[in-house]
C-alpha cells in the first residue's frame, strides 16, 4: 500500500470515469442502461437551450419554496426552540412525522392545485421544512443558558440579549439547517416534477426516460446533481465566513480519525 | 412527579391530533373546504377499514413489505460492512469516508430512472432502489457506531483477560447498541422512502402505486386512506424503535 | 532503620519487582523515551504510591505492571513471574475516573471479571460480586446502573471490581482524580480500610501529594520524560492514618520533600 489515502480515493473516482466511458462503449453495458459519458455531456450541451429554460421553471420553484420550507421552518423552529415548554411538547410529535414517507401527500397536492408549479411549491415546502425547524429548534434550545445570564449581569436588555447573544450563538445551526432543508427541497422539487408535471427538469428526466433516451436522462440527472453540489457549497462557504469563532469540527471520538465536518468538501471534485 | 407530567405531555400530544382531525372533520362537514378535495376525516378512516377487508389492496401491501424487507436485508449487511471498514481500518477509512459521506449526502431519488433503465419497473427495481436509498446511511452510522466504543472500557476489558471475541459480543455490541437502534430507524425511513417513491413513480402493484393512481384519478376518499395508513406504518415503526432507545440511552454516557 | 528494611525483603518474594524497565514510544529515528531504566521492587502487603510530573509515564509504568503494555527493555515479574499479558488472577487493575460499563448493573460490572472465564456458575460469581460490594460498602446498591450512582460510588464500584478475582496485588491509575476533595478524602479512607482488610499489594499512581503521603507506605517519586525514579521516600507515619496527620510536622516536611523533587524534576 504505497499509495496515500487521497490518492487511492482520486484513483478510485478516476476508475468510475473510465469505467463509465469505457463498459458501454467495449459493450459490457448496454448503452441503453448507461451511455458513456462522453456521449451522456454531448447530449447536455447540444440540447443546452432546452436544459436550460426547463432548469429555469426548477430553479424559480425552488426559490419560492426555500422561503416558506426555510423561512418557516427558521421561524417556527425558533418559537418552538426558545420556548422549552410548548417545545417540549410540540416536538415528539413532529420527529414521528418526520418517519412518514412525505412524498405521498404528492398526490393529494396535484389534486388540490393542479400538475402546474404550485403543487411542486406545496409538496417541497412541506418536504424541507420539518428538517429545518427540527435543526433551528434543536439549535436554539442548546444556546447555554450560561451566555444568557452573563449578557444579564453586563446589563443586557431582552431586545440586546436576542440579538446580540442568541442570533450569534444560533447562527451555525441555523445555517447548516438551512442547508439541509434546501437540499430537501431542490430533491423534493425535481421529485415531484418526475412524478407528475408539464415542465422542469424533473420533467425533463422522466420524459426521456419514457422514450428511452438515455443520453439526455443523465445529462438531466447530472445537472440536478451539480445543483444540488453547488447549493451545498454554497452554504458551507457562508458558514465557513459566519462561524469563524467555532472550533473547527468537533474532535474524533478515537484519535487520528478525521472529523466528519470536512468531509464532503473534500469530496465533491 | 417527572412521570405524571410525561404522562400529561403525551395525553396534550393525543388531544392536538385528536383536535386536528375534528378540525379536518369540521372543515369538510359544513362545506367550509371542498368536501370533494377534502373529503371528512370519518369518511376517509371508514374508507380505509374497507380497503383493509379488499384482497387487492392486503396483496399490494404485502409487495410494500417485502420490497421494503429484502431491501432492509441487503442493505444493512452491505453498509455495515462498509462502515466497519471506515470505522477500523485507518487507510480505507481516509479513503472511503469522504467518498460514502459524498454519496450519503446527495439526493437519491433522481437516480431512480437509472434503476427503471436497469431493472425494469418489478421487484428487482424497488428493491435495488430501496438498498441505494439505504446502504450509505447504515454505513455512516455503523462507523459512528463503532467510534462510539469507548477505548477505556476495551482497556478494562483487556485488563481482566477478556479474549478478542468476548471483546466484541460484550464491549462493542452493547456499546453500539444506541446508536446502532438509531441507525436502523433512520435506516427504515430512507428505505421505506425510497420503496415508496419508486412505487408511485413507475410500478404495477404496491401501496405506493395505488396511492399514486387514486391521486390521478381524483379518488380523494381512497387517497387519503392511503395516506393515513402509510404515515400509521411508519409512525408504528418510527415510535417502536424509540422505545428501544430510550431503553437503553443511559448505555451512552 | 533503612538496614534492617533491606534484610527482611531480602527473605520474601516480592509482589512486583521491575528490572531496567524502559519504555520508547514511535517507530525509528522519531522516537520518545517515555520510561528510562526503572527497577524497583514492592513488598507484599506495602502500599506504594508512585507520584509526578504530567507525562512523566507513571501511568504508562502501571499499564506495563497490568500487561496491558510491553515494555520495550526490562522485565517486570509479579509474584516472581514475568507478566506478559493482563492475568486478573495475579493482577487486578481500577481505572481513572469511572470506567464502569454503562450497561451493566453495579453487581454485574462486579461479576463481568468473573464472567470471562467460566470457571464458577453463575449463582456463585453473583454472590463473589455482592460479597465485594458490601466489602466496598455498596451493599443494597446492586441492581443500580452506573448512571444512578455518585462519583464516589462507581469509584467504589471499580474498585470491587478490580479486587473480583482476589488477586494479590491491586493497580490503581489515579482513581479519585474525578472526584471533589471531600468525597476523595472519604474514598482514601475507605481504600485504606479496604486494604487493611484484604492485606493486597497497592500501587497507586496520583497526581496529588496530600493523596499520596496519607495512603503510602513508600511514595516514589518519577521525573519528567525519560520517566526515571529519582527518590524514594518512606512513609513513617503510624496507621491508621488520621485526619488530623495532615496537619502534623512529620506530614508537612515528607509532602514538602517530594514537592521539591516534583518541581526541580519537571
Amino acid at each position: 500500500m504505497s499509495l496515500t489515502p487521497k490518492q487511492t480515493r482520486w484513483l478510485i473516482l478516476a476508475l468510475v470515469v473510465v469505467l463509465w466511458e469505457g463498459l458501454p462503449r467495449a459493450g459490457l453495458i448496454a448503452p441503453l442502461f448507461l451511455p458513456p459519458l462522453t456521449q451522456t455531456l454531448a447530449a447536455g450541451f447540444g440540447d443546452i437551450h432546452s436544459y436550460a429554460s426547463h432548469l429555469l421553471v426548477t430553479l424559480g420553484e425552488v426559490a419560492v419554496s426555500l422561503v416558506f420550507a426555510c423561512g418557516g421552518g427558521i421561524l417556527v423552529g425558533a418559537i418552538l426552540g426558545s420556548i422549552p415548554k410548548v417545545g417540549r411538547l410540540l416536538l415528539p410529535l413532529f420527529s414521528s412525522l418526520y418517519a412518514v414517507p412525505l412524498v405521498i401527500l404528492y398526490p393529494v397536492f396535484t389534486a388540490w392545485f393542479g400538475i402546474g408549479s404550485e403543487s411542486k411549491i406545496a409538496f417541497a415546502s412541506i418536504y424541507g421544512f420539518f428538517p429545518t425547524m427540527l435543526g433551528t429548534a434543536a439549535g436554539i434550545a442548546t444556546i447555554d443558558p450560561q451566555y444568557l445570564v452573563a449578557a444579564r449581569s453586563m446589563g443586557a436588555n431582552l431586545p440586546q440579549r436576542i440579538l446580540r447573544v442568541v442570533v450569534p450563538a444560533a447562527i451555525p445551526t441555523v445555517l447548516s439547517s438551512f442547508r439541509i432543508g434546501g437540499a430537501l427541497v431542490i430533491v423534493g422539487v425535481v421529485v415531484s416534477e418526475m412524478l407528475i408535471s408539464s415542465a422542469g427538469i424533473g420533467y425533463l428526466i422522466t420524459s426521456y426516460r419514457t422514450v428511452l433516451d438515455t443520453p439526455r436522462v443523465f445529462a438531466a440527472i447530472l445537472l440536478v446533481l451539480i445543483l444540488a453540489i453547488a447549493f451545498d457549497g454554497l452554504v458551507q462557504l457562508i458558514e465557513r465566513r459566519t462561524s469563524a469563532w467555532r472550533q473547527s469540527g468537533r474532535s474524533p471520538v478515537i484519535p487520528g480519525k478525521a472529523p466528519r465536518g470536512s468531509a464532503s468538501a473534500a469530496a465533491a471534485p | 412527579m417527572t412521570l405524571s407530567e410525561r404522562q400529561r405531555a403525551s395525553l396534550v400530544r393525543t388531544a392536538i391530533v385528536v383536535a386536528l382531525f375534528g378540525l379536518w372533520e369540521l372543515l369538510s362537514r359544513t362545506g367550509a373546504v371542498n368536501p370533494r378535495l377534502l373529503p371528512p376525516a370519518s369518511d376517509a378512516l371508514a374508507t380505509l377499514f374497507e380497503l383493509l377487508g379488499r384482497p387487492k389492496m392486503r396483496a399490494d401491501l404485502m409487495v410494500t413489505a417485502s420490497e421494503v424487507a429484502v431491501a432492509f436485508l441487503l442493505a444493512v449487511p452491505v453498509g455495515a460492512a462498509i462502515g466497519l471498514l471506515i470505522a477500523e481500518s485507518r487507510y480505507w477509512g481516509e479513503v472511503l469516508r469522504p467518498l460514502v459521506f459524498f454519496l450519503f449526502s446527495i439526493p437519491k431519488s433522481i437516480f431512480l430512472p437509472m434503476f427503471i433503465l436497469a431493472f425494469g419497473i418489478g421487484f428487482a427495481q424497488k428493491v435495488g432502489f430501496g438498498f441505494f436509498s439505504t446502504v450509505f446511511i447504515v454505513a455512516m452510522s455503523t462507523a459512528a457506531a463503532v467510534e462510539s466504543v469507548k477505548p477505556d472500557h476495551v482497556t478494562v476489558a483487556r485488563s481482566f483477560g477478556a479474549t478478542r471475541s468476548q471483546i466484541v459480543s460484550r464491549i462493542y455490541l452493547p456499546s453500539m447498541m444506541p446508536v446502532l437502534l438509531e441507525a436502523l430507524r433512520i435506516a427504515m425511513i430512507f428505505n421505506f422512502t425510497g420503496v415508496i417513491l419508486a412505487e408511485m413513480y413507475a410500478s404495477r402493484d404496491g401501496i405506493g402505486h395505488a396511492i399514486s393512481t387514486w391521486g390521478e384519478n381524483f379518488q380523494m376518499r381512497q387517497l387519503f386512506a392511503g395516506v393515513i395508513l402509510v404515515a400509521l406504518i411508519a409512525i408504528l415503526f418510527n415510535e417502536a424503535v424509540r422505545w428501544a432507545e430510550r431503553r437503553c440511552e443511559h448505555w451512552r454516557t | 532503620m533503612r538496614t534492617l528494611a533491606n534484610v527482611t525483603e531480602l527473605r520474601t518474594t516480592p509482589a512486583i519487582r521491575l528490572e531496567g524497565v524502559g519504555q520508547i514510544y514511535g517507530a525509528a529515528g522519531d522516537t520518545v523515551v517515555a520510561v528510562e531504566d526503572v527497577s524497583f521492587d514492592v513488598e507484599p502487603g506495602k502500599f506504594v504510591v508512585l507520584v509526578g510530573p504530567s507525562g512523566c509515564g507513571k501511568s504508562s509504568l502501571l499499564m506495563m505492571m497490568a500487561g496491558l503494555r510491553h515494555p520495550s527493555g526490562g522485565r517486570i515479574l509479579v509474584e516472581g513471574k514475568p507478566i506478559d499479558e493482563p492475568d486478573p488472577d495475579r493482577v487486578g487493575v481500577v481505572f481513572q475516573e469511572a470506567s464502569l460499563f454503562p450497561w451493566l448493573t453495579a453487581e454485574q460490572n462486579v461479576e463481568f471479571p468473573l464472567s470471562l472465564k467460566r470457571t464458577l456458575p453463575k449463582t456463585e460469581r453473583l454472590a463473589r460480586a455482592r460479597e465485594r460490594l458490601d466489602l466496598v460498602g455498596l451493599a443494597g446498591f446492586e441492581a443500580r446502573y452506573p448512571h444512578e450512582l455518585s462519583g464516589g460510588m462507581k469509584q467504589r464500584v471499580s474498585i470491587a471490581r478490580g479486587l473480583a478475582q482476589d488477586p494479590p496485588v491491586l493497580l490503581m491509575d489515579e482513581p479519585f482524580a474525578a472526584l471533589d476533595e471531600q468525597t476523595r478524602m472519604t474514598m482514601g479512607d475507605e481504600l485504606l480500610r479496604i486494604w487493611a482488610e484484604t492485606k493486597k499489594t497497592v500501587v497507586f499512581v496520583t497526581h496529588s501529594l496530600t493523596e499520596a503521603v496519607y495512603l503510602a507506605d513508600e511514595v516514589m517519586v518519577m521525573s519528567a520524560r525519560p520517566g526515571r525514579i529519582i527518590d524514594r521516600i518512606k512513609v513513617d507515619l503510624p496507621r491508621p492514618r488520621t485526619y488530623e496527620m495532615l496537619g502534623g510536622e512529620i506530614f508537612g516536611r515528607l509532602r514538602d520533600r517530594i514537592w521539591r523533587q516534583i518541581r526541580t524534576a519537571a
